[in-house]
């Protein structure tokens, strides 16, 4: 079926629980999860004797070691947990935490050598205790999850590669950091005490066989299938993907999936996508990739009937999470049009009469995808499409240059401050139309968009 | 950007309640 022929309406969502409160408990049960492991060890049999620096080093120690845990529940996409918040910042606070807790780990040994370097023992580790040569190899492992992280563009490591380093890394540094703490046995004096960092570390360790074995097994049992490749302009191509039989896909307009081809579910091989397709076709998804990486370039070459695996969906970057909205604007660049078009084909989908307006931008008006099918959706919503291209032709007489204050401000809907606006495209693009928003006042809280570059 | 800028609040919020909570703990057991 075309997504543009005219199914029965479709009702818009009913308007959700506000996402502060769900946000507000889970933040406070990741805050319990990184302080009471600490906090529990406070009851120790008398004073330490050892003074403020002491104490304090190994508190910080184990707060470390609690960030670290608590690190993988962060990345095992749980989705009641990630769904206040947006798996994207949930992935960005990811990254932030690594850096705080692999600071807290350095300040941890270096107030040991300050205050009682003897603690510390011997470098070699033929002469060192093993759970202090544990404890320094936790710290290569740290170190080296974290740099190869932030520096994983700069140094050009292949995705693939990367994410088994990364998962490696982690959970040797982990293992190593838990056999560090018992070993050293500080405030450990009782069996309950023990257990609880017991289990702590055994829930954590789980988490991550979560993720990298029971996940990936439940993908395997329902694969998805290529049904159809569309080749369209700015070399991009859309996959058609239906889901296994009496397994639809509930998804919300704007949501993305991660998507794993060809190999198996069990392969890292997989990346996420923004869905493109309408929300109340569940039988089939639409995905419009560019060719910018080695995965996305080789989409192109996908054959039909090819096997899929598509973990999702997730984010909540779409109009359902703001169904209340007068109107709804998008400010789309390049591919990044690929969820705005979910959304248009959905509300095309239920009738909607709210006013749109859509700004593209594009570099040439040859690469401009889905251009056909924006002017079929303006004609049957009430959607204005402004196209903003940086080379443009010579005879053309639209905008061009890039999505500008001025651009936006000449095309503004009339009571555009009351809209929501959602804002997809590179980021720098982003964080421009997101100041330009600013200037021309529009209330941040109504300005959505979303975090792409992860790693 | 807005979200990016979020979640980099949330996270020094957090470090600084744990470095906080260390210093508590560190007092604590010096206290008295």
């Amino acid at each position: 079926m075309s997504p543009l022929a005219r199914p029965p309406a479709l009702p818009a969502p009913r308007p959700r629980d506000p996402a502060g409160a769900r946000a507000g408990w889970w933040l406070a049960l990741y805050l319990a999860a990184v302080t009471l492991p600490l906090l529990a060890l406070l009851p120790a049999g008398g004073q330490s004797g050892a003074g403020f620096g002491w104490d304090f080093a190994m508190a910080l120690g184990y707060a470390s070691a609690a960030l670290f845990g608590v690190q993988f529940a962060l990345t095992a996409r749980c989705k009641p947990a990630t769904a206040p918040f947006g798996i994207d910042l949930v992935y960005r606070f990811h990254r932030h935490l690594a850096v705080a807790a692999l600071a807290l780990l350095v300040l941890h040994v270096v107030l040991v050598y300050a205050t009682v370097p003897a603690m510390a023992g011997s470098h070699d580790p033929r002469l060192a205790p093993l759970h202090m040569t544990a404890g320094r190899l936790a710290i290569v492992c740290f170190v080296l999850a974290v740099v190869l992280s932030l520096a994983r563009k700069p140094l050009r490591l292949p995705y693939e590669a990367w994410r088994i380093t990364h998962t490696l890394l982690a959970t040797a540094g982990f293992a190593l950091a838990l056999a560090h703490i018992f070993g050293a046995g500080r405030y450990l004096d009782t069996p309950w005490k023990q257990a609880l960092w017991v289990a702590y570390g055994g829930f954590c360790l789980s988490l991550i066989v979560w993720l990298r074995a029971v996940r990936p097994w439940r993908l395997a049992r329902a694969p998805w299938r290529v049904t159809r490749v569309q080749a369209e302009r700015g070399r991009v191509t859309t996959l058609q993907l239906a889901a296994p039989a009496g397994r639809p896909l509930r998804f919300e307009p704007g949501q993305f999936v991660w998507l794993s081809l060809a190999h198996s579910p069990w392969r890292m091989q997989e990346h996420p996508f923004s869905i493109a397709s309408a929300a109340g076709t569940r039988d089939t998804i639409e995905l419009s990739i560019k060719a910018l990486g080695d995965f996305s370039s080789a989409v192109s070459s996908v054959q039909p009937g090819t096997r899929a695996w598509v973990d999702g969906p997730y984010g909540t970057f779409g109009i359902d999470q703001h169904p209340d909205a007068p109107g709804y604007a998008f400010v789309a660049g390049g591919v990044g049009c690929a969820p705005v078009l979910s959304m248009l084909r959905t509300l095309a989908e239920r009738d909607d009469r709210r006013p749109l307006a859509l700004f593209y931008g594009n570099r040439r008006w040859e690469r401009v995808a889905f251009r056909e099918e924006l002017d079929a959706l303006a004609s049957r919503l009430d959607l204005r499409v402004v196209h903003v291209l940086q080379e443009p032709p010579l005879e053309w007489r639209g905008e061009h240059g890039l999505i500008t204050r001025d651009v936006l401000a000449r095309h503004l809907p009339g009571g555009h401050t009351a809209w929501h606006w959602f804002v997809c495209g590179p980021t720098p693009m982003t964080r421009l139309v997101e100041r330009h928003l600013a200037d021309l006042d529009v209330p941040a809280r109504q300005v959505h968009s979303e975090i792409f570059d992860w790693v | 950007m807005l979200r990016a800028t979020r979640a980099l609040l949330l996270a020094a919020a957090t470090t600084l309640l744990v470095l906080l909570l260390a210093a508590l703990f560190a007092w604590l057991r010096n206290a008295g």
